[in-house]
């Protein structure tokens, strides 16, 4: 294998000997350095050989002296194969103009990724960025990161910190946001603690202040936990004003209900999707098929964008946009109760939690049972430990 | 005359010593002496290395020269592979390998 690429990168060609005298030919030949393979016989005085490019013209003096006749048959290899294509001169053109277009379009920045955002969106981070200057097409010499980052950084209050690598193409911000402050106390002077929540008491926290309630008692949306005003026990008139610091840990109960019809609608596909292709040009986006259909009631799309990229960091604003519609058509069908249900309790119970995001949940109970009206009808109840606390103004 | 003649054919030449003193520190021929070595790959491949040269060329029978001797291949559908200075590469259907020793 390797003397084959030896051979290839050097030239070979393929010589067709004839003479009386090969044999003494081909040890001139070789005496002097002159390397032969593949020799093929093909009469007493007829011979094929392979010799490389820079062999061949030594060759020369030897095949006079012993009187044979030389001829190349054949030629192989990469000095040919390049001297072939030297006349092409619009091939060789347009690899150099390639070559510039890549050259070009590799200064500028054609994808920005924004990784470590929490409580700042990666839109909001890119909106930032664009005012800044930091947008898709922008030449990556122009750009002085101290700016941008100063420029930025005036204009939100939710950041830390925020670092900008280039890989190729590609801009990676990397963002750390502020953490969050210590909550400064909704009242800034004395207050009581009330409780947002209707439940039991588990646990009761009173940092500061009198409390007002003990574990077992039953809360209701509004009553006071702990109270900011301190009674002097031998003189009752005398009061001492405190903001007041408590908690409690409530056990709480949730009823959830949803309605579902009876009558439920599935989608079929009847046809085989159909493709479409456009090209995207930065943000410009142009179809190379134009035919005007008429629009679909239903269907159902499916957009595949293929970024012409070199590597994963080196992408150019040029996509092709692969469009498959499958028109549908919608029948009527038939709810399975058993997946109806398991689906209906998953959903529930993910709605409970984004409402109380720092509950714990104890327990819950879930049943579906058909209405009056024929629609399904499912009840989730779940007990739930909060905490709750509130401040208020004394009075 | 003739019993100064009879000891000088007794006694061994330079290139006799030379070969001798070799055999007995087990040195190879080729080392010292410039015989050539063959390679023999099954019946399918001869390699030939410190040659004289081909004295005859056929896809039956092929004749190396060498040192002190010719060497014979006989064969089917032989063909010289490669050739260079030191080397020769004979391929094919390989029958026998003889020696031919000038009288």
């Amino acid at each position: 294998m390797l003397i084959q690429i030896h051979n290839f990168l050097r030239g070979s060609l393929q010589v067709d000997i004839r003479g009386a005298a090969i044999e003494r030919f081909l040890n001139l030949c070789a005496i002097h350095g002159v390397a032969f393979w593949d020799i093929q016989t093909l009469d007493a005085d007829h011979f094929t050989a392979w010799v490389s490019a820079g062999g061949y013209f030594a060759l020369r003096p030897y095949a006079r002296k012993t009187g044979c006749r030389v001829r190349v048959s054949r030629k192989k290899g990469l000095p040919f194969a390049v001297r072939s294509m030297t006349r092409r001169w619009a091939l060789w053109l347009s690899v150099l103009l390639c070559a510039a277009v890549v050259f070009c379009l590799s200064g500028f920045v054609w994808t920005i990724e924004v990784q470590g955002c929490r409580q700042i969106t990666q839109r909001e981070m890119l909106q930032l960025l664009h005012q800044a200057g930091l947008r898709t097409g922008t030449r990556r010499s122009t750009l002085n990161i101290r700016e941008l980052r100063n420029a930025v950084m005036l204009q939100t209050d939710k950041l830390s910190y925020f670092t900008v690598n280039f890989k190729g193409t590609q801009a990676v911000v990397r963002v750390w946001e502020k953490r969050n402050q210590e909550t400064k106390p909704e009242v800034p002077g004395p207050c009581d603690v009330v409780s947002d929540l209707t439940g039991i008491v588990l646990e009761l926290r009173v940092r500061t202040g009198q409390a007002l309630v003990k574990v077992g008692d039953t809360l209701q949306a509004g009553d006071r936990i702990a109270t900011g005003v301190i009674v002097n026990q031998n003189d009752e008139t005398e009061q001492t004003l405190l903001h007041a610091e408590a908690e409690a840990d409530v056990r709480t109960w949730y009823t959830l209900k949803t309605v579902v019809p009876a009558e439920l609608q599935t989608l079929s596909y009847a046809e085989p999707p159909e493709k479409s292709l456009s090209l995207l040009l930065g943000q410009r986006r142009f179809p190379l098929k134009i035919i005007e259909k008429p629009a679909l009631s239903c269907y159902d799309k499916k957009i595949d964008i293929h970024v012409l990229q070199l590597q994963d960091n080196f992408r150019w604003p040029i996509a092709l946009v692969e469009e498959q519609t499958t028109r549908c058509a919608v029948d009527p069908g038939e709810v399975d109760r058993e997946a109806l249900a398991e689906v209906l309790e998953q959903r529930m119970i993910t709605r409970l939690r984004e409402t109380a995001p720092e509950a714990e949940l104890v327990r819950s109970s879930f049943r579906l049972e058909k209405t009056s009206g024929g629609a399904w009808l499912g009840v989730l109840e779940a007990e739930l430990v909060e905490t709750t606390g509130k401040e208020v103004p004394i009075g | 005359m003739t019993c100064l003649k009879a000891q000088k054919e007794q006694r061994p030449s330079l290139r006799q010593r030379i070969r001798a003193a070799a055999e007995q520190m087990d040195l190879p021929d080729g080392m010292t002496y410039g015989q050539p070595q063959l390679t023999l790959d099954g019946d399918l491949q001869l390699l030939v290395e410190r040659h004289h040269g081909i004295a005859e060329y056929g896809t039956q029978r092929i004749r190396i020269a060498s040192k002190d001797f010719t060497i014979e291949v006989q064969g089917e559908r032989m063909q010289l592979v490669a050739m260079d200075r030191d080397s020769i590469r004979i391929r094919g259907h390989i029958v026998s390998v003889g020696y031919l020793y000038q009288e």
